[in-house]
């Protein structure tokens, strides 16, 4: 006779960790991200949720996620790997940047401080993982009717989407022209601005196969903390020393 | 001397031309950034990267001259001086507006100074430039006072920071050791030979143009084809090493640079034009072939730019990230918008109104010699 037991949603626990580490009662914070490859559908919903939470214009992607194939048929197999960014502890992406517009915060997060940014994009090259992207000023508006018949400083934001800015590291961005983030180089933060608010990163709530985790790895009693332990657990190049905060359950 | 004249006359128009053609490339870049080029978040270097590379070899006339005269003792080059710290002036200001239009937001370059960090080498390369751009400033100064003692302490100044301001450059990309083809030690070494083969190139077709003696056009050509042979076996020793090594990456970029769209460039343009037409004509002896053969060397040196700095960029940091998320700025391809070459025929005009005004401008540092004069 077997019965199911009860399982808490993945969630609600990591949920319960946030709030611990929040209260301070989870050591020193040090936000970590965990992805089971074996649990991705590659259904791109953190992507979407991603690019929606940061308003994030076209071309400018946090998230993405990269699908293998691997065989020929007919024994081929599929797998996926989500790529936020790493937030290494030893970030190649900050020592690059000449104006100290990026550092490492005190949670272990790669910040950009998008004021100081001159967009001169050696850190786009020195990421080994490509995880930043720059901001070319796009919006999804362009072409629209609104949009057109101006030759200079053209009204970037007119309505709908565009309207709504980036709300990254706890500041509303403002209408999308010339101004930042626009020029700017930018990156996963792991929702920063939601975490301190109590929430999980978008992409860790909209993972319908609940394959991304995200905890404090200080915490002895945090699910990320058991979960890094895994014999399963590998993370990307890391023979380049940069020790990312991003594991992959394989 | 009429010849001369009109043929001035003619690049003036030239320059002028180029400078209004291409304003609104650099306007574009001065109001919107980089919005306007043809630039992605995997390919994010380009057209300007590759002009102020150019650019900053060429200002190596002044390291050039300054080996020649001071490390060598060879002083009847002395009368090159004026030419030789102009160039420099000028291709360093073409240069820094090469790079500074090709910045996301350039009217934040006082954070250079404001908030720099010296753990990357842009901070470096950035105290470097303003350093050699200031001492070659003082030493047009001192050589228009006619203050040779002043201009020569300069010079002896000028050697070591120049060493350093073309190391860093390709310190740049040797420290990005996870990238294909940049990474390495011998990157740096690259640098300062194509620095010094380009800005002895234009040193010395320059001298050539402007009428200087032929056994300093001729003489200059003997250092700029040994800095050529340098760089030509460096570069292959790049491009063999990486082959060998076997890196899937390193193999995958240089069959971009060898092949394909930027293979035309790189045999065509930077072997061809830039490295073999060269060697025939700096090795003929007299000045004329000597100052033709800088001139090839001189207008194929951005293709050796474009071919180290473009194509090595064509493949991802994670295999089948340029699938994952498609968008034209998420590509691995790269072609420069006609804001781009707007923005280059300006600043290559800006060069050559450059050497066409500086007679009539700094006529002191243009002493003209006798054989063409």
């Amino acid at each position: 006779m077997s019965t199911i037991l009860p399982v808490e949603d993945p969630l609600v626990t990591m949920q319960r960790d946030l709030k611990r580490t929040l209260e301070g009662k989870g050591g020193p914070i040090a936000w970590v991200m965990v992805i089971d490859q074996a649990k991705c559908i590659g259904c791109h919903a953190c992507t979407v949720a991603c690019a929606s939470e940061n308003a994030l214009p076209p071309g400018v992607v946090y998230r993405p996620v990269i699908e293998e194939e691997k065989g020929t048929y007919p024994n081929v197999s599929r797998r996926f790997l989500p790529r936020p960014c790493m937030q290494c502890q030893k970030p190649p992406c900050v020592p690059v940047c000449p104006v100290s517009a990026t550092w490492k915060d005190d949670a272990g997060v790669v910040v950009i401080d998008y004021n100081k940014c001159i967009g001169c994009r050696f850190c786009l090259k020195a990421c080994p993982y490509g995880a930043r992207t720059s901001d070319f000023g796009e919006a999804y508006t362009d072409g629209t009717p609104d949009q057109e018949g101006r030759l200079l400083g053209r009204k970037a934001a007119a309505a709908g989407y565009a309207e709504r800015t980036a709300p990254e590291y706890d500041k509303e961005w403002g209408a999308r022209g010339r101004r930042s983030p626009v020029g700017n180089a930018r990156k996963c933060h792991f929702c920063l601005h939601r975490v301190q608010a109590g929430m999980l990163p978008s992409c860790v709530t909209s993972c319908v196969g609940r394959a991304t985790f995200f905890g404090n790895a200080n915490d002895p009693q945090a699910l990320v903390r058991k979960l890094t332990g895994s014999p399963r657990v590998m993370r990307l190049k890391e023979h380049l020393g940069t020790e990312p905060h991003v594991y992959y359950l394989t | 001397m009429n010849q001369s004249t009109s043929l001035q006359k003619y690049l003036l128009g030239a320059a002028c031309a180029g400078l209004l053609a291409g304003a609104w490339g650099i306007i574009e870049a001065l109001l919107h950034g980089t919005a306007g080029t043809g630039l992605g978040s995997y390919v994010p270097w380009g057209l300007g990267v590759v002009l102020y590379l150019t650019f900053l070899g060429f200002s190596a006339a002044g390291l050039m001259l300054a080996l020649v005269t001071t490390v060598f003792g060879r002083h009847e080059y002395e009368e090159l001086a004026g030419l030789a710290a102009w160039t420099v002036v000028v291709t360093e200001a073409c240069a820094g507006l090469a790079i500074a239009t090709d910045l996301g937001h350039w009217e934040r370059m006082y954070r250079f100074i404001v908030s720099p960090s010296f753990t990357s080498p842009m901070a470096w390369m950035f105290v470097f430039f303003t350093a050699m751009f200031i001492i070659y400033a003082l030493k047009v100064l001192a050589l228009l006072k006619g203050d040779s003692a002043r201009a020569h302490r300069l010079t002896i100044v000028s050697i070591p920071v120049a060493f350093l301001f073309y190391g860093t450059n390709g310190y740049i990309f040797g420290t990005l050791v996870h990238h294909p083809v940049w990474g390495g030690p011998v990157v740096p070494v690259l640098f300062v030979a194509a620095a010094l083969m380009a800005g002895g190139a234009l040193l010395c077709f320059l001298a050539w143009a402007f009428g200087h003696r032929a056994a300093l056009v001729t003489g200059l050509g003997k250092a700029v084809l040994g800095m050529l042979v340098l760089f030509a076996v460096t570069e292959a020793l790049l491009v063999l090493t990486g082959y060998q090594a076997g890196d899937a990456d390193t193999v995958a970029a240089l069959d971009a640079v060898l092949g394909g769209g930027s293979g035309v460039i790189f045999w065509v343009l930077h072997v061809g034009v830039g490295i073999i037409v060269p060697l025939v004509l700096l090795t003929r002896g007299n000045a004329a072939s000597t100052a033709w053969g800088c001139l090839a060397l001189v207008l194929a040196f951005g293709a050796a730019r474009w071919s180290f700095v473009i194509a090595p960029q064509f493949i991802p940091p994670l295999h089948g990230l340029d699938q994952a998320f498609v968008h034209h700025r998420l590509a691995l391809s790269y072609s420069p918008s006609l804001g781009e070459w707007l923005a280059t025929l300006f600043v290559a005009s800006l060069g050559l109104l450059g050497f066409v005004l500086g007679p009539r401008v700094v006529p002191g540092l243009f002493r003209e010699g006798e054989d063409n004069a």
